[in-house]
């Protein structure tokens, strides 16, 4: 184990970031590097930005998925677990209604789903991003945690000077108002 | 100027065809069931009404989207626009009902008759002051849609953007005057049918109904120019919105009725569940159907984005949404007038299609007079460049 943390911290990952101050240009720079075949690996906006997804070419996200299916899941848990209860574990005369009264069970029922569809679609984001609790982030940038929108290119440090001219041009072109080269230690 | 909807004669021929057709099976209906007021004047509220609520739930989307500065809708605002030119018509019709058919319907206009539970309402439920807040409707409402129309019909002539700002005005005085006027116009022309029973919500869950139509029509008038070769700027992204729109306000529409439907439930005082007694014994097919169509199909259809994206799912879900809102007002108006006689026959469909022609009478030819969109509007632009 020693050794792999050892070789985990020498090992480090470069990047190109390009720093932009409005969205406009941003997306209309995306399109550009991408239609140059040069990959993007992430970026990061202080907002969301409409459109951002399409323009890097992600896939529909299967978020919603998760949270119909645990949703529907909340709904039928809710709906038995009530019946179960009122119906054969404990049944009370509650204002001489029936034991299985169904539009008593139907708030209920609701917020069940509306809560196991909330925690599923969470759990299923955290679980496919890795985020968890404790877990260290990755910075590149100061102004990500701020203000900037940020592009962020693999940076292979082999790469022909001619290649990072190109890219540096296109940044600069789509309005990029600063662009660094950096290493980041991967500390995972 | 922008394009325009060309109001051919084609359209014309048939919606007259629609109002002569209509107006034929009213009379075959009336001929075999041989018995004229009651069912006649309860259908004629029944579509008027629902009419109604297709030109002043446009009224409304326009407001609310003016008071927000939203922009989006602009490159297809001149549709609801020009469904809000029916309400008018709607109040002269409903000032003709409530002179010729108000007897047979509200059973508290029988002044000479009246229980004392009656009595203690006649302050509010008699037949003076029911003319007065009529009219005053009707003109609160006319007057505020043909000056929000007007500032919109204006910008073509001046580009000058401070008119969106007169427009605002217009539509902060409506959205306030309309919250007071619709809760007290559904007490006065729908739940006053059933006199003795009462429903704090009811203003709020007729509301809803009325908005879901307005969309429902509006997406339907959107398609059928769509397909007829306008709008070519309005794309999937205006039609994910409204879709959103159509999804959340079917959601909302079963949760205010659930929340009276509930509180009746639980409470179980004869007076209040009488209402829902009178439904359910008599009419639980069209009680059922009513809750499937307006928030059943269009909850599972239109979930996903891909099916508020596509026209055709788009198309049907309106079309479910309309009929389900026209069965939900025949069940609140049809047990407390015509009673357990009540169908739906040859007279219902047949006012339906008279009323469904005149309206697209009178819509399309509001549409084809101005340009289908305003291009000095100032946030025309951002509408054409949408994105979901």
């Amino acid at each position: 184990m020693e050794v792999k943390k050892e070789n985990n911290i020498h090992m480090e990952e470069s990047y190109i970031l390009a720093l932009y101050d409005d969205e406009e240009e941003l997306l209309a720079s995306i399109k550009v590097i991408r239609n140059a075949g040069i990959k993007i690996r992430d970026v990061f906006t202080p907002f969301p930005v409409h459109g951002l997804d399409k323009a890097l070419g992600y896939k529909p996200s299967r978020i919603p998925i998760v949270g119909f299916i645990s949703g529907a899941i909340g709904t039928i848990t809710a709906f038995l677990f009530q019946s179960w209860v009122f119906v054969l574990a404990w049944p009370l005369n509650i204002g001489g209604k029936p034991f299985f009264a169904v539009p008593s069970f139907i708030p209920v029922t609701f917020e069940i789903t509306v809560l196991f569809a909330a925690f599923g679609m969470i759990g299923a984001f955290m679980y496919k991003s890795k985020i968890f609790p404790g877990r260290k982030n990755k910075i590149y940038h100061e102004r990500i945690t701020d203000d900037g929108f940020v592009m962020i290119i693999d940076y292979d440090k082999f790469i022909t000077d001619e290649k990072r001219k190109e890219i540096e041009n296109y940044l600069n072109d789509g309005g990029a108002f600063d662009i660094d080269f950096v290493n980041i230690k991967n500390i995972e | 100027m922008g394009e325009r909807f060309q109001y051919s004669k084609k359209h014309k021929t048939f919606a007259l065809i629609l109002v002569g057709f209509g107006i034929i099976c009213m009379i075959a209906g009336l001929i075999i069931i041989n018995e004229v007021s009651v069912r006649l004047w309860a259908n004629i509220l029944l579509n008027n009404f629902f009419f109604l609520s297709l030109a002043l739930g446009s009224i409304v989307f326009i407001a609310i989207h003016n008071l927000g500065f939203s922009g989006w809708q602009t490159a297809f605002q001149r549709i609801p626009e020009a469904m809000s030119t029916f309400i008018p018509y709607a109040g002269i019709m409903m000032l003709l009902f409530t002179i010729f058919g108000m007897h047979d319907i509200y059973h508290w206009s029988h002044t000479e008759d009246l229980d004392p539970i009656l009595q203690g309402k006649s302050g509010y439920l008699n037949i003076p002051f029911h003319y007065v807040r009529l009219c005053l409707y009707f003109i609160i409402w006319s007057l505020l849609a043909f000056y929000i129309r007007k500032t919109s019909l204006k910008m073509d002539t001046d580009p000058n953007p401070a008119i969106l700002k007169r427009s605002t005005t217009f539509s902060a005085i409506f959205v306030v005057l309309f919250a007071i006027t619709i809760s007290a116009s559904s007490w006065d022309w729908l739940m006053s049918i059933d006199a003795h029973w009462y429903s704090t919500i009811f203003g709020w869950y007729i509301f809803i109904g009325m908005f879901n139509i307005a969309l429902a029509g509006m997406i339907l008038f959107l398609i059928f120019l769509k397909k007829k070769g306008y709008y070519k700027e309005v794309n999937e992204n205006h039609f994910h919105d409204l879709g959103k729109y159509l999804f959340g306000f079917s959601i909302f529409w079963m949760y205010l009725w659930f929340s009276q439907y509930m509180l009746i439930w639980y409470a179980n005082i004869p007076e209040e569940t009488i209402y829902f007694n009178a439904r359910l014994d008599d009419f639980p097919f069209l009680f059922f159907l009513n809750l499937i169509l307006c928030f059943l199909i269009p909850f599972l259809l239109l979930m996903s984005t891909g099916a508020k994206r596509n026209m055709t799912t788009m198309a049907i879900c309106s079309v479910v949404v309309l009929i389900g809102h026209w069965i939900d007002l025949y069940i609140i108006i049809m047990p407390g007038s015509v009673g357990k006689a009540a169908n739906i026959g040859i007279l219902e469909i047949g006012i339906t299609i008279a009323y469904l022609g005149l309206f697209l009478l009178i819509v399309l030819r509001n549409l084809s007079k101005k340009p289908l969109a305003s291009e000095n509007h100032p946030f025309i632009k951002e509408s054409y460049t949408y994105e979901t």
